[in-house]
């Protein structure tokens, strides 16, 4: 009986996954059939801005070796993408942490700190990218442009984090002899883990948006977002969309390993 | 022997510009190893009078001494158990328990050794490892208990600790805090707002007025222990008591 | 013991630091190969900036930036494209192909517009000084937001020329065959879009029948609206702008376009960015009539079908290279950081011809 029963709850398990990935694959492969029926519609009426997909599959395995358009691998334009993503990235956090702590603890850096932030917050990054191409090179600017998109929902999430500490935990440790050192250590700071994984987790998707546009302005030593630039402007769409594909795949991989990583270390300091 | 004493103690709470009085004129004695609950209607003020005793609220008026010292911040030599449990999430049983000495900075095997003797005590063996969301309330509180005692303090304060918990689980909670008490032979400060509770587990109970908070009446419980709930002079006491609460609901 | 927590902290962020760090030396170390130019692409705005700032050690750029840099004595020029290619093509006229064989009257009436500004500006240059001259230059400033000195040297170097003559074609064909070369416009396409050769594409692409027929246009009063593209702040298409101020004297307070009965609309005000832009609003139909660069023409004509021919040109030469003072000669190229308005440009197959005459290769870098 019970034997029979754990049968049926496994083989309804087996079933839903069953219906699960049926349900993704009829998605995607639907997916890339209208794009295939699109470019085949497209091109007989000789609107040649959709290459269909084996056309891109093909400018895909050349562009590995290296695009027509920039002479370089497919590789190092993703490496030089990653490099300003990772700069930008690496900044905001070692500028954003320890504000987003400092005003997360302190009323009158919050008081002080917030006009500022408030007011810079709603910028989109890329509308003050001219600003920061203009201020600090082609080389520098793109970089800039995701620190800045990076560093708002860190630092709002670590100051929210921060001022969610249970008031009960504070209490707790002072009863238990902590001094404000360690009540910082030991309370605030794992406590804000978690917030700031969530601030990384939407600043890896900000960055990606952001990193694109900022290259299609310019960028020394390539990049994703030139080569789709440069491919659009030579008007060789099945290279542009192996650009754009890898982009997209870049996204998918980092988000998802922030959102993982996000939920992993949730749950291990125990908040999820 | 008296190990823990309010002289006059009062709060006064400053609001708007306006001041509340929270406790006025409370006084007590309190021996080393007796077990005294303080009883009253909510808001008059015994949580705060327990949070004076831990450091967690300033004192307005009078002292508060522990061991002929004025107490004038939070230590370690007053363990504290909060309602909420107050656990630390991202830390396991152990790490929870070892916290107060980790602060003192005892060297790890010392507080391993500790820590373990008191979640053995705590009947928690064998759940080192758990973090606090895979405990049950009681299991939870226990920890809280744990982690209080761990630091070895002159006397545990207990703030509606088992507030949270479910009827069932409150009595074997009683039962064990007794248990535990008997083995520790500690001090406890236990506030409530259960006379059921206050009457199986105390010693001597404190019945506080409504705000301001001051002592109404005290009564020395000497049942024999362990306490049967069903014995009529229990139930008797137990109904004298709650007629004393009641009056003071109503007003009279 | 929560101390690591601020361990794994620092240590996340030294590791970050670390990983860009690696990742960035492949990029940011220059490897100076004496035998490669490496080329970066940056906006003809952006590279007099760069050039500054050390980001690059020079450019190849179009009217009004090469001049910017010259005025402001922030870069050299090293070559000019005139020098190199003399009169060679640069800005052309492009249409709508079918739009123009249904309406040629309106073609013909914008092109003797085009005829009329730009004899306008080639006489005006031939006086300095002259009211006209000063008016040209003012003209000019108000359209690149530059001064009237800027303006002032790009018309020294840049040629205001319509005909397309034999020697035009032949320029337009090797910009043809060297896109071919890079494997910019695969090697089937030609046959695919129904041209023979390198030859019979231009000779198809390039419609000199309107021009020819220009000459014999009258002023009317009969307006007729014409959509047009053009490149934002490009002093390569002077006569398009002056053909459209209403300042010149003798007309009277009346835009040239106007006396022919042209009245121009344009859907971007300012222009666009780049010719590949011209091209898509071609495409989209949103203009019938637009001002580009030549190779983007070509490229996106081949590449992308899109049904246009070019009429007219707008300018010749006009383009240079322009370097930091540690650039003394072609042959200093080498090892160096060079950047160009991108693939599709007249500046980047310039850069390329150099290169190969110098014995040097390009590379992205």
């Amino acid at each position: 009986m019970n034997r029979s029963e754990e049968e049926k709850t496994f083989k309804d398990k087996l079933r839903r996954e069953g219906v699960k990935i049926a349900l993704t694959a009829i998605s995607l492969i639907s997916f890339i059939a209208v794009w295939w029926l699109l470019s085949i519609y497209l091109n007989g009426q000789n609107l040649r801005y959709l290459p269909a997909p084996d056309v891109v599959f093909s400018a895909f395995i050349v562009s590995l070796s290296g695009d027509p358009v920039t002479g370089l691998p497919l590789l190092s334009h993703i490496l030089a993408s990653l490099n300003r993503f990772v700069w930008g990235f690496a900044i905001a956090l070692i500028v954003a942490v320890p504000i987003g702590l400092l005003m997360g603890s302190s009323k009158y850096a919050r008081y002080l700190g917030m006009p500022v932030t408030e007011t810079l917050r709603p910028i989109p990054p890329l509308a003050l990218a001219g600003f920061f191409f203009a201020a600090f090179g082609v080389l520098y600017g793109p970089i800039v442009t995701v620190l800045y998109g990076v560093f708002f929902p860190v630092l709002y999430n670590v100051m929210f984090g921060v001022r969610s500490v249970d008031p009960i935990l504070m209490d707790a440790a002072r009863t238990q002899g902590a001094s404000k050192l360690q009540m910082f250590t030991k309370v605030i700071l794992p406590f804000t883990i978690p917030y700031l994984m969530t601030g990384i987790s939407i600043g890896m998707g900000v960055g990606w948006m952001v990193i694109v546009a900022a290259e299609w302005i310019a960028a020394p030593g390539g990049g994703v977002g030139a080569l789709i630039n440069q491919c659009y402007s030579v008007g060789i769409y099945d290279y542009m969309f192996v650009g754009i594909i890898a982009i997209a795949i870049l996204g998918i991989l980092t988000t998802s390993v922030s959102r993982l990583l996000e939920d992993k270390v949730a749950q291990r300091m125990g908040m999820k | 022997m008296s190990i823990l004493s309010f002289k006059n103690v009062g709060k006064v709470f400053s609001k708007n510009g306006e001041e509340l009085v929270a406790i006025h004129d409370f006084d007590l004695e309190v021996d080393e190893g007796e077990f005294v609950c303080i009883l009253g209607p909510s808001g008059c003020g015994k949580t705060t009078l327990l949070r004076m005793v831990a450091g967690l609220e300033s004192i307005s008026q009078g002292s508060i001494e522990l061991n002929g010292k004025a107490i004038t911040g939070p230590g370690s030599d007053r363990g504290m158990v909060f309602q909420d449990f107050g656990l630390f999430p991202w830390r396991n049983v152990m790490k929870n328990v070892e916290f107060g000495l980790e602060v003192k900075n005892i060297p790890t095997a010392k507080r391993v050794e500790i820590a373990q003797r008191y979640v053995e005590l705590v009947g928690l063996k064998g759940f080192e490892r758990s973090h606090p969301k895979e405990l049950s309330g009681g299991m939870k509180q226990r920890v809280g208990i744990a982690r209080a005692l761990a630091n070895d303090p002159a006397v545990l304060l207990m703030d509606e600790p088992f507030g949270a918990l479910d009827a069932q689980t409150r009595n074997q909670m009683q039962t064990e805090l007794l248990r535990i008490w008997k083995e520790t032979k500690k001090t406890v400060l236990f506030v409530t707002h259960s006379v059921d509770e206050a009457v199986f587990l105390a010693d001597r109970i404190v019945v506080m007025t409504a705000r301001p908070g001051s002592i109404k009446d005290l009564w020395d419980i000497d049942l024999p222990r362990p306490r049967d709930r069903a014995s009529s002079k229990f139930i008797a006491l137990r109904k004298e008591i709650l007629d004393e609460l009641e009056v003071q609901k109503t007003g009279t | 013991m929560e101390r690591k927590y601020l361990i794994a902290m620092v240590v996340v962020a030294a590791v970050v630091v670390v990983a860009a760090g690696i990742l960035a030396s492949g990029i940011l170390t220059s490897e100076n190969d004496p035998t490669v130019i490496r080329h970066t692409v940056i906006a003809p705005k952006d590279q007099e900036a760069a050039i500054q700032k050390g980001t690059v050690d020079g450019g190849v750029s179009w009217e009004p930036y090469v001049s910017d840099s010259v005025v402001a004595g922030t870069g050299t020029v090293l070559l000019h494209s005139g020098d190199y290619w003399p009169n060679h093509p640069c800005c052309v006229i492009a249409v709508d192909k079918n739009w123009a064989a249904n309406n040629p009257d309106v073609v013909k009436r914008f092109l003797k517009a085009h005829v009329e500004a730009t004899e306008w500006i080639q006489e005006s240059l031939a006086q300095p000084g002259s009211e006209n001259y000063t008016l040209l230059m003012e003209i000019g400033a108000k359209f690149s937001f530059r001064s009237n000195e800027v303006v002032e040297e790009a018309t020294k170097h840049m040629h205001m020329d319509y005909n397309i003559t034999d020697e035009s074609k032949a320029y337009l064909a090797n910009y043809t065959q060297a896109y071919i070369d890079l494997n910019l416009i695969p090697q089937d396409r030609l046959g695919d879009m129904g041209y023979s050769s390198v030859g019979d594409f231009v000779d198809k692409y390039v419609n000199t029948e309107y021009l020819k027929d220009a000459n014999s246009m009258q002023p009317t009063d009969q307006m007729t609206p014409v959509d047009v593209g053009y490149l934002a702040g490009d002093l390569h298409q002077f006569a398009r702008v002056v053909a459209e101020s209403t300042e010149l004297p003798g007309y009277g307070g009346e835009s040239i376009f106007a006396k022919y009965g042209i009245k121009t609309q344009t859907p971007v005000e300012g222009g666009y960015a780049v010719g590949g832009d011209v091209m898509t609003a071609f495409n989209m139909g949103q203009i019938k009539i637009g001002y580009l660069g030549s190779p983007p023409a070509i490229l996106r004509h081949l590449n992308n079908n899109i049904q246009t021919e070019i009429v007219a040109l707008a300018n010749t030469e006009g383009s240079a290279i322009v370097v930091n003072k540690d650039i003394k000669s072609l042959e200093d190229l080498g090892g160096k950081l060079i950047a160009s308005p991108g693939p599709s440009s007249i500046q980047y197959l310039l850069l390329l011809s150099v290169a190969k005459d110098q014995g040097l290769r390009v590379q992205q870098g």
